[in-house]
């Protein structure tokens, strides 16, 4: 019953394992910083985000024994970052697909209801909904 | 077997302090039962209040903003401190640790605190209420939910501490279900009870903390103006609808599998058969508990949302129906041809099957963009969700007090009243709801407390409806009540059944097994011995 | 009456152990989740405002960001290093590393007062009580919602870290774990590194791109 068993003691990091893990993950926070001071462009934060998943890899794996664990645990862990990403990507998606803008600043075009004889732009408000911009 | 006073778990320490410092599964179990079951007459109670003001047009007995409160405290009693702690928290409590051959669940203690944190909630609730309660909509939808001046807060607090009662119950059971099934009780042996369970648990972890940051939000927005969730600092009420539902749709699962999971037990013990397949409902279990965090946009079709997303959403919700009718006809496989035995549980089972059925079909078509904006808020989406939540969870809530009232006290309640009290709730509440989906399809708003005459009619047929239920609830508890000490001593396993649960005692000893149980097959064996049918 | 139903609550030492873990992974999961929500609002305006929140990125104050990700990043470091040293038999010194790492996450939220006041004395404040005149108001306030309440919800976390970590520090010190029975040490380190992962997400959307 080795794969199944609660602990993988041959999988514990030794003094040495721990300090080399803790001096790559350093490594990647001054990658970041470092990154971070030359010029910013579309991909500077999907690489500053993908350095933090390396190293939060890096501390479930090693630091939080999910490698000695049973597979259960990491699944829990998946689980809980694969419901994070799709409330994410879902909202975010929704937000950028609207067919017309709802958030502030507007404006907000009104639209005639169905079968409404007047022209639409005459319900239009004089000033645009929400604060202005300033 | 002896009288149920001898050595069982209600026997062990009979004062009230030894039940309210217990860390015993089955004493927390009754707990929790008492309480959802209070908290049921309570939002019962409004519901006929509501029910009577729509008896006429116009003013009946209460005015518009008491008839906001009530829809308000009616939705938000009976959503989270009813439905969603009623199976998982009592029965699952009761139960989960005596299937799968435990002694008890995995943290005890934890299990005891869930009752005290359900407890808090429910009073900070319940002193909302008192405060002249919430007038959001059990939704809390913003901006008003931020701006009305009723008693928002205490509610929305109370909500938030039921959430990590909630958590604690689902965090537990999957603990349990890991790590304390007897030896031998494989994963594909586990009954399908423990399943719906551990589903459901796997929604509430993961869903509820989004519900508790979400109305932590409205609560700052009230108290700081934080501004998330205010078109006039920049934000978007709409965020707060997705963020709202990604909970709340998920939570109609959390109310919905645990009853599966009744009544996949109540269909195998009254038809004396394995279930058809035993592996479908268990993969369709997990698949709704998966494919249910996809279809929350289905509420905001109307909102303004993205096109893209509710044909998405609407898509997605579509899904559901085809784990359902897996679920169904599973059901309908293990009756046929069964040794079909009429009692009340099995006249729950077939309620449940038909409101499920009739509410998740025109689920679908609700689903439908075009057709749900005709739809959108009106009494037919009242009568829909009803039909899931009441034809669907709640029969099968009574299913299961009846299938497991001997199991849990001992004593056997009048079977011919029973049977006839269940007739009684289904008839009324099909009186209750199906006018109501008349009553939409015509126009008629839901949470208005006034409207034109000519909807009258089916509005009276509606209040009669709701009557016959409250009559018939009456007469539950009052036959229940009084089984609990006249009843006829039921014995170790009056059904017949052949599920796990029955393995230990009636009502079980403190330490549920004698002997640690041996589970050479999976529940509900019914071929390979004959279990006499309990005359 | 076999003994092994009714007296024991464990199957075995191997359940105990398992059940701990993974309800420690559940409730890491709630976590997860908890500030999901917060990150899905700053996805979302972000995705909205990109040039106020692009503006109002450039007033943090990087350096003591990065200060802070390092300190917690090295009192993770040390946390490990605690766990190792109570699994060794040596509690004692795993006791003064989680003390250690207690400290450090003390630093931590003297740092984050730090930068409040800053923010405070600018008038980069939420809501309503923006009045940072750099930066336009409509989105930026926004971005110091979410940053307050992101920052304000960890440091939450970090509190009852330290809590955490000084009082397993002081029971680790007297003795109380060992080899035999390390799991409140793993559980509470657990724990920290959560809180640390928290940060690591949080420092790159607020300060840096």
């Amino acid at each position: 019953m080795a794969e199944d068993a609660v602990e993988k003691p041959e999988r514990q990091l030794g003094v040495a394992g721990v300090l080399v893990v803790g001096a790559v993950l350093l490594a990647l926070t001054t990658l970041t910083y470092l990154l971070h001071k030359l010029p910013h462009g579309a991909w500077s934060l999907p690489v500053a985000l993908l350095i933090a998943g390396a190293k939060g890899l890096l501390i479930a794996l090693f630091y939080m024994h999910l490698r000695e664990q049973r597979a259960s645990n990491g699944l829990v862990l998946i689980t809980s970052v694969v419901f994070v990403a799709v409330l994410l990507t879902v909202c975010v998606l929704e937000t950028r697909t609207r067919f017309r803008p709802t958030i502030p600043p507007g404006p907000f075009p009104v639209e005639a209801l169905p079968g409404a004889m007047e022209d639409p732009r005459s319900a239009r408000p004089p000033e645009p909904a929400g604060p202005v911009n300033p | 077997m002896s009288p149920p006073a001898a050595e069982s778990y209600l026997s062990d320490g009979r004062t009230l302090w030894s039940w309210l410092t217990t860390h015993d599964h089955k004493r927390i179990g009754v707990m929790f039962l008492v309480l959802t079951l209070f908290f049921f007459l309570v939002g019962g109670l409004f519901a006929l209040a509501l029910r009577i003001e729509l008896l006429t047009p116009g003013r009946t007995i209460m005015g518009h903003l008491a008839y906001n409160r009530m829809f308000t405290l009616h939705g938000v009693t009976m959503v989270w401190l009813f439905m969603i702690p009623a199976i998982p928290s009592a029965f699952g409590n009761f139960l989960v640790p005596l299937m799968i051959g435990a002694r008890d669940v995995a943290f005890p203690r934890l299990n005891l605190a869930s009752v005290y944190l359900y407890v808090l909630g429910a009073s900070v609730t319940l002193w909302g209420m008192f405060e002249g309660g919430a007038d959001t909509g059990w939704t809390f939808y913003t901006p008003y939910s931020t701006t009305t001046g009723t008693a928002v807060l205490p509610v929305l607090v109370g909500v938030f501490i039921i959430g990590f009662s909630t958590i604690v119950t689902g965090l537990n059971f999957i603990a349990t279900v890991h790590t304390l099934r007897a030896p031998g009780l494989t994963w594909m042996k586990l009954p399908l009870f423990v399943w719906a369970i551990y589903g459901t648990s796997i929604i509430q972890v993961l869903a509820t903390p989004v519900l508790g940051m979400v109305l932590l939000l409205v609560a700052l927005e009230r108290v700081v103006g934080a501004g998330i969730f205010d078109p006039a600092r920049g934000g978007d009420p709409l965020l707060f609808q997705h963020l709202f539902w990604f909970y709340s749709h998920p939570a109609v699962y959390i109310m919905v599998l645990p009853s599966m999971g009744v009544i996949s037990e109540a269909v195998c013990a009254f038809s004396r058969k394995n279930a058809f397949s035993y592996r479908m409902i268990v993969y369709s279990t997990l698949g709704i508990a998966f494919v249910g965090f996809f279809t929350w946009g289905h509420h905001m079709f109307a909102s303004g949302q993205s096109i893209f997303g509710s044909g998405a959403f609407g898509a997605m919700s579509m899904l559901v129906a085809i784990f359902t009718a897996i679920k169904i006809f599973s059901w309908l496989g293990t009756l046929y041809r069964g040794s079909i035995a009429i009692e009340s549980p099995l006249i729950y089972t077939l309620g449940f099957m038909f409101f499920l059925f009739f509410g998740g079909m025109i689920g679908v078509a609700y689903s439908t963009t075009s057709l749900n904006l005709h739809w959108h808020d009106t009494y037919s989406v009242v009568a829909h969700f009803h039909f899931i939540m009441v034809g669907a969870t709640v029969m099968a809530f009574l299913g299961a007090l009846h299938y497991w009232f001997p199991k849990m006290f001992g004593r056997c309640f009048p079977a011919k009243l029973a049977n006839s009290a269940a007739v009684l709730i289904i008839f009324g509440f099909i009186t209750t709801f199906v006018p109501q989906f008349l009553l939409g399809n015509m126009g008629m708003p839901r949470r208005y407390a006034d409207y034109p005459p000519h909807f009258q009619s089916l509005h009276v047929a509606s209040t009669a409806g709701a009557s016959l239920l409250a009559f018939g609830f009456l007469i539950i508890a009052a036959y229940l009540a009084w089984s609990l000490k006249y009843g006829a001593v039921a014995g170790d396993n009056p059904w017949g059944s052949d599920g796990f649960e029955w393995r230990s005692a009636s009502p079980p000893p403190t330490h549920n097994f004698h002997v640690t149980p041996e589970y050479p097959t999976g529940p509900h064996e019914y071929a390979r011995e004959e279990v006499p049918h309990a005359a | 009456m076999p003994p092994e139903a009714v007296t024991e609550h464990w199957g075995s030492e191997d359940a105990r152990k398992q059940a701990a873990y993974l309800g420690m992974w559940v409730f890491i999961a709630t976590e997860v989740l908890l500030f999901a929500g917060l990150f899905t609002a700053y996805g979302v305006y972000r995705s909205v405002y990109p040039e106020a929140f692009r503006a109002a990125q450039l007033t943090m104050e990087v350096g003591l960001g990065t200060l802070n990700t390092f300190l917690l990043v090295s009192s993770s470091i040390l946390v490990a290093l605690a766990v190792h040293a109570v699994r060794g038999n040596r509690p004692g010194l795993g006791g003064a590393l989680l003390l250690a790492a207690a400290l450090l996450g003390i630093v931590f939220l003297g740092v984050k007062g730090v930068e409040y006041s800053h923010h405070v004395r600018e008038g980069g404040l939420p809501g309503d009580a923006y009045r940072f005149a750099e930066v336009p108001r409509v989105g930026a306030s926004l971005f110091f919602t979410l940053y307050y309440l992101l920052t304000g919800l960890h440091a939450l976390h970090v509190t009852v870290g330290v809590s955490v970590l000084t009082v397993l520090g002081v029971r680790s010190a007297s003795g109380a774990f060992g080899p035999s029975y390390a799991t409140p040490v793993e559980l509470g380190g657990m724990y920290w590194h959560l809180v640390d992962v928290i940060w690591l997400f949080v420092y790159p959307i607020l300060y840096l791109s």
